[in-house]
């Protein structure tokens, strides 16, 4: 096997599992066969992976008996959720931090706040009680998950 | 994905119009049974060069026609000599030879059709250009 029979293996990796083990080893077979190292052989192949992919996951997505681990993409989705809030959230308060800093400390000073300021503070404290609530429901999830453990025969179907 | 061709409970028709890719493996598998890389050389060369089949296109449809019941793996090997273990080989179903002909009339009333307009009648044959 050389290496463009390696790479184009590894590119049979991005099918669903259960159609590369059933027609894994023929597609390999068949780009052995054909394999020239031209630019348009490599163009023509990567158009059909692009056209196939989508159409070979949509199948294995929608079949009665998929394979699709919707455990790993609710995991996915889930921490994703949780870092980006973070992100977000903490760069805004970074942000408005800098922004007000310097006023701040002027206005904390005189008793006549005004009310955009107030509006300033409220704010922030909202989204750290939104990322400190985020974090907390991640951790939890973690910690049950770690408790209990994973189903291990079942999906959760979407 | 099934091993062999299952019992299909659709009626030819059901599966028309059929996409390029189905309708040339069909009547690639109309001549006989053949591997996989036997029906793309042999999509290619009956269209000209026009349809080139890439291993994930062919095996998709394949896959889906096992699913179907149009194609079936046959366990036996044309030339035992020349075969080649790694390979599969699929042959037509009766209802895939049913569907190809269905679709194959379809086609023709399609171009029946399309030579009795007044536009199509005036141009040249494609050789003659």
């Amino acid at each position: 096997m050389n290496t463009y029979e390696r790479i184009f293996g590894a590119l049979l990796h991005l099918y669903p599992s259960r159609f590369r083990r059933h027609f894994g080893r023929e597609m390999s077979q068949i780009f052995a066969d054909c394999f020239e190292n031209r630019a348009a052989f490599w163009l023509a192949t990567l158009k059909d992976l692009a056209i196939s992919l989508p159409r070979e996951w949509h199948r294995e997505w929608t079949a009665a008996d998929s394979e699709i681990d919707f455990t790993g993409i609710v995991d996915f989705i889930l921490v994703s959720v949780v870092v980006g809030s973070n992100l977000i959230g903490w760069g805004w308060l970074a942000a408005a931090l800098t922004l007000h800093i310097d006023a701040s400390m002027a206005e904390l000073l005189n008793p006549q706040l005004t009310a955009s300021y107030w509006y300033t503070i409220a704010l922030s404290l909202l989204v750290v009680v939104t990322i400190a609530m985020a974090a907390l429901i991640g951790i939890l999830s973690a910690l049950v998950v770690g408790r209990m453990g994973r189903p291990q025969d079942t999906h959760i179907k979407v | 994905m099934p091993k062999q061709g299952k019992v299909s409970e659709k009626a030819p028709e059901d599966f028309l119009p059929l996409s390029p890719p189905v309708f040339h493996i069909l009547l690639a598998l109309a001549e006989g049974e053949a591997h996989g890389y036997a029906i793309m050389q042999d999509v290619a060369q009956r269209s000209g060069g026009v349809v080139k089949l890439g291993p994930g296109t062919l095996y998709g449809a394949i896959g889906r026609m096992l699913e179907d019941g149009l194609i079936e793996e046959s366990e036996e090997r044309p030339v035992p000599e020349m075969d080649d273990s790694r390979r599969r080989y699929y042959r037509l179903t009766e209802l895939g030879g049913e569907v190809l002909a269905t679709e194959t009339r379809r086609l023709a009333v399609l171009v029946r059709a399309v030579r009795a307009t007044k536009a199509i009648r005036n141009m040249k044959p494609v050789e003659e250009r």
